[in-house]
């Protein structure tokens, strides 16, 4: 390549159009060639001004598409997804009837009625000794 | 946000924003094109196979939006001042880039746009542009010949 095709193509070494073998003739060609290498430095003048210049994007553009995108996908609490809660009320459920399954026969019910029972039958006792023997009974009539 | 959404903003954010900007010279404007290409693109990202899909996608709409704002505010454009002031082109190290190609037609601001803020080679800007490799070539081409025209010129002044 002379020199003016060598200028030419600078801009397009690494863009894939050029052949391996087109690239490093173009390579070779700067080392000995002062006013490519010169054409060169300045391609690369102007590469460097877009890396160098790039700006932030400011914070709210983020903030922005969050809002719009969130609401796509619909209401949710964060710290209430819905397979978690799901997955603990079950457990729960599961827990609850084996504590039931397990658990010894309740005999609350039984000692329940046999206190009063014994209520009864003791006051019914007290109330009989109570009874002086020489009451009779008085029968009213209206 | 979109875990998906989430990795591909932070991958691509900042270079389609800058591209926009590119496109734009304003920053408000390339704030409204980016946070727009990124919502268009959550609602169809199921749709996309792969990452290379993607990136396509982005900077198509980067560029296909930027040139919408442009035809639809140059159609205001004598009532209306830019809002951000030229920057002259004195020194090449206080230069911004969207300065230095303000002068280029929008196809060739569009390649090097993608050439030097995308990372794209020329047969994907040709995907992106939806245009020829060599076209987007030539494009390249022209546009370098035109800042090297305006820098030297700078330096002379
Ligand atoms: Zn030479």
């Amino acid at each position: 390549m002379k020199c003016n095709a060598i200028k030419e193509n600078l801009y397009h070494i690494g863009k894939g159009t050029l052949s391996p073998f087109e690239e490093t003739e173009i390579l070779i060609h700067l080392k000995h060639c002062p006013s490519c290498a010169a054409e060169y430095d300045e391609v690369n003048r102007i590469k460097a001004v877009f890396r160098n210049t790039l700006e932030p994007v400011p914070g709210s553009v983020l903030q922005n598409i969050k809002s719009a995108t969130g609401k796509k996908q619909g209401f949710s609490i964060p710290f209430l997804k819905p397979l978690p809660v799901a997955a603990f009320a079950l457990s729960l459920l599961l827990i609850l009837s084996l504590l039931k399954i397990t658990s010894a026969p309740n005999n609350k019910e039984d000692e329940l009625a046999a206190f009063i029972y014994d209520s009864y039958a003791q006051s019914a006792e007290t109330y009989d000794n109570e009874i002086p023997s020489n009451i009779e009974y008085v029968t009213y009539a209206y | 946000m979109d875990s998906r959404l989430d990795k591909i903003y932070k991958q691509h954010g900042k270079y389609v924003y800058n591209v926009a900007l590119g496109m734009l010279k304003n920053r408000d404007d390339a704030q409204d094109v980016t946070q727009n290409v990124f919502i268009k693109l959550f609602n169809s990202l199921d749709s996309f196979r792969g990452d290379s899909d993607i990136k396509t996608y982005l900077y198509r709409m980067a560029i296909n939006s930027s040139i919408d704002y442009i035809r639809r505010q140059s159609t205001h454009r004598d009532k209306l001042e830019k809002m951000e002031p030229e920057t002259s082109v004195s020194m090449v190290d206080s230069l911004s880039f969207y300065s230095l190609i303000d002068k280029l037609d929008d196809d060739h601001k569009a390649v090097l746009l993608l050439s030097e803020i995308g990372g794209f080679k020329y047969d994907e800007i040709a995907d992106i542009l939806q245009t020829k490799t060599g076209t987007v070539k030539s494009r390249a081409s022209r546009a370098i010949v035109k800042l090297r025209e305006i820098l030297s010129k700078e330096a002379i002044k």
